[in-house]
C-alpha cells in the first residue's frame, strides 16, 4: 500500500507548488529540475523560491543525463528535491552502487516518461512545434514517432525505488497524483495542502504503452542483431567513428576520471605503430576505433540504462545507444539483472559465485 | 598538377623526372577568383556571427543549447592538453561549493561553466585556430562553433599581426615577449580607473 497525494492542478503547476512548499518550509536546500528558457533546456539547481517558476520538469528533452549530474554532489547537510526521468534515476542508482553518489542527498521524484526528443531537434527549434501532438500521444499511451530510438523501446517506466512517483502516461493533465513510496517522502509531505489517501499503484493506464514498446523492441533488437552478427559487421558500423569519445563522456555510467583508452596505455610510440603497420600493411589513425567501443561495452553494458545520450552526441551518426542497449540487455539478462531496478541489487561483476557459467569452462 | 614548394619536393621531382618549372599564371588566376568569392562569403558570414559572438548576452544565447560534452575541444587539433582545465578536478567542485554558487544567485545551471569553457578555449587556442570546422561537425546541438571561433580568431590574430599555420618559424604571440605591445589597452584601463574614481 502506497500513500497517494492528489493535487488538483496540472502536473507542472502541481509539482511547482509542492516543491515551493518544501523549499519555503526549509525541508530541502534546493530543487534540481529541468528548466527551459527561450527554447533551450538545461538542468538547474534552484535555491530561491521565486526562481521555481522557470522549471519545466516534464519537458521532453534530456540535455544531460540527470543521474550523471547528481553523482557530482558530495555529502549535503540537507537534501535537494530532484525531479528526473526513470532512466536518469536508474543511472543514478547504478552510480550509487559504484559509490559515485549518495541517496541521502536527495528526495527523488520520477514519473512515467513518454520519451525524449534528440537534443539536436530541440536546438533546431523543432520540439516546441510538436509538443501538443507529443502530449496527446502520451495521454493515449502511444509511441511518439519523433522520440529517441531507445525511448521507443523502453519498458522501465514503472514506479521504481524513487521516493515519489508521478504517473503521466495514459493520464489527462488535469490532476497530479503523487505516489509517496518512502518514509522520507511521507515525512517531507507533512503539512502540504493536498488529499492524502492509501492507495496501491494501478498500472492499468501504463500497461498498453509498455506492451507496445515491448513488441517494438523485438523488431528493433532483431534488426540490430542482423546488423551486428560478427566482427566484420561491427567494423563496418564503427568504422565511421572519429574517435572523439563523446559517447563515453555523456554516458552516465562511464564515470572514470581517466578512461583507459585516453590514458598513456594507448598513447602508442612510433615503434609500436611501425610494428602494427608492418604486420597489417596499413594502419588506421587514430587506432583502436572498434576496440574502444568493445572495451566500453564490456565495462558498462551491464549498467546501460538505454538513455540514448551517446547516440545524440555522436558526430558520425552511429546508433551507439541502440547497439549498447541491445548488448547491455543481453549481458545483464544472463545474470537476471536489470540496471537501476533496485539499489540492493548488486552489479553482476561485483558478485563472486563459485560456480558460474560452467559451460564456458568446457 | 603538382607544385614543388621545398627542397625536399625538388628532390622528389628530380627522382620522378618531373618538370619543376611549370606555367602557373592561369591556375593562379583561378585560385584568385575562388579566393575572392570565399572572402566575400567570409565577410558576409562574419557580419552575422558578429551579432552572435559580441556582448555577453549574445554569447550566452548563442551557447544556450551547449550541453557541455566538450566534443569541440576533443576534436580540435589545437586543443592538445592532456588534461583540460575544464575536465580537471578543479572544475568538479564539492557540493558545498555548488550550493554556495547556487545561493549567490538563487539558481545555477548545470553542468557548471558551460559558457566559461568556450571563452576559456577561445582565449587559449584562438591565436592558432585554423578554421578547419571539426568543432562544428562534432557539436551535437548545431552551434556554429567553428564560425564563431574563426571570427574571434581573425581578430585575435590580427591584433598580433599573426597568421596561424603560415610559417613554422613565426613565434606564437603568447610566447613572444615584447616590451611595448598593445599600449592602447593600458590607456583604456587607466581611463576606466579614472572614471571609476570620479563616480566614487
Amino acid at each position: 500500500m502506497n500513500k497517494l497525494l492528489t493535487i488538483n492542478n496540472n502536473r507542472t503547476d502541481a509539482v511547482k507548488s509542492y516543491l515551493k512548499f518544501l523549499l519555503e518550509n526549509d525541508k530541502i536546500s534546493g530543487v534540481f529540475s529541468l528548466r527551459t528558457h527561450k527554447g533551450a533546456a538545461d538542468y538547474s539547481l534552484l535555491t530561491e523560491v521565486s526562481q521555481l517558476d522557470e522549471i519545466n520538469p516534464f519537458y521532453p528533452v534530456m540535455p544531460v543525463n540527470g543521474g550523471q549530474l547528481l553523482s557530482r554532489f558530495t555529502k549535503l547537510d540537507k537534501p535537494i528535491a530532484v525531479i528526473i526521468r526513470p532512466c536518469e534515476f536508474r543511472a543514478f542508482i547504478e552510480l550509487v552502487k559504484r559509490e559515485q553518489g549518495s541517496l541521502d542527498n536527495f528526495l527523488l521524484i520520477t514519473y512515467s516518461c513518454g520519451g525524449v526528443f534528440p537534443i539536436k531537434e530541440n536546438a533546431l527549434g523543432n520540439v516546441e512545434k510538436v509538443l501538443p501532438k507529443y502530449w496527446d500521444s502520451v495521454q493515449k499511451g502511444e509511441i511518439f514517432a519523433g522520440v529517441r530510438p531507445t525511448c521507443k523501446v523502453c519498458e522501465h517506466i514503472m514506479p521504481l525505488d524513487s521516493d515519489i512517483y508521478i504517473p503521466v502516461i495514459g493520464k489527462e493533465d488535469k490532476q497530479c497524483k503523487m505516489y509517496l513510496n518512502s518514509e522520507k517522502a511521507v515525512e517531507f509531505s507533512e503539512g502540504f495542502d493536498g488529499k492524502l489517501t492509501d492507495e496501491t499503484f494501478d498500472s492499468k493506464s501504463i500497461e498498453p504503452l509498455i506492451n507496445r514498446r515491448k513488441s517494438e523492441k523485438e523488431k528493433f533488437f532483431a534488426e540490430i542483431k542482423s546488423n551486428t552478427k560478427d566482427l566484420d559487421d561491427m567494423i563496418e558500423i564503427f568504422g565511421k567513428c572519429v574517435g572523439c569519445h563523446g559517447c563515453s563522456r555523456v554516458c552516465p555510467i562511464c564515470y572514470c576520471t581517466l578512461c583507459d583508452f585516453e590514458s598513456f596505455n594507448y598513447d602508442y610510440n612510433v615503434a609500436i605503430l611501425e610494428k602494427e603497420v608492418a604486420q597489417k600493411g596499413a594502419l588506421r589513425l587514430p587506432p583502436d576505433t572498434l576496440f574502444f567501443h568493445l572495451g566500453r561495452l564490456s565495462h558498462m553494458s551491464f549498467s546501460c540504462v538505454g538513455c540514448g545520450q551517446c547516440t545524440d552526441v555522436c558526430p558520425a551518426d552511429i546508433p551507439v545507444a541502440s547497439i549498447f542497449k541491445k548488448i547491455g540487455e543481453e549481458t545483464a539478462g544472463m545474470f537476471d539483472f536489470v540496471p537501476g531496478r533496485s539499489v540492493e541489487e548488486q552489479i553482476p561483476v561485483m558478485i563472486y559465485k563459485e560456480e558460474e557459467f560452467p559451460e564456458l569452462g568446457e | 598538377m603538382l607544385i614543388s614548394n621545398s627542397e625536399k619536393g625538388d628532390k622528389v621531382f628530380e627522382n620522378l623526372e618531373l618538370k619543376k618549372e611549370i606555367e602557373l599564371t592561369e591556375w593562379g588566376k583561378k585560385i584568385e577568383n575562388i579566393k575572392k568569392k570565399k572572402l566575400k562569403n567570409k565577410d558576409e558570414t562574419f557580419k552575422i556571427i558578429k551579432t552572435m559572438a559580441e556582448g555577453f548576452d549574445n554569447l550566452q544565447e548563442t551557447f544556450s543549447h551547449c550541453i557541455g560534452c566538450h566534443n569541440c575541444g576533443t576534436v580540435c587539433p589545437i586543443c592538445y592538453c592532456r588534461q583540460c582545465y575544464f575536465d580537471s578536478s578543479v572544475s568538479k567542485p564539492n557540493a558545498d561549493f555548488i550550493m554556495m554558487r547556487a545561493k549567490e544567485r538563487g539558481g545555477l545551471s548545470l553542468p557548471l561553466d558551460r559558457l566559461m569553457f568556450h571563452i576559456g578555449r577561445m582565449s587559449h587556442m584562438s591565436l592558432s585556430c585554423v578554421s578547419c570546422g571539426l568543432c562544428t561537425d562534432a557539436c551535437p546541438v548545431n552551434i556554429p562553433v567553428a564560425k564563431i571561433f574563426s571570427y574571434v580568431a581573425s581578430q585575435t590574430q590580427a591584433t598580433f599581426d599573426y597568421k596561424s599555420g603560415e610559417n613554422a618559424g613565426d613565434p606564437l604571440p603568447m610566447k613572444d615577449y615584447r616590451l611595448d605591445e598593445i599600449g592602447e589597452l593600458g590607456k583604456l584601463v587607466k581611463k576606466a580607473e579614472i572614471s571609476e574614481s570620479h563616480n566614487e
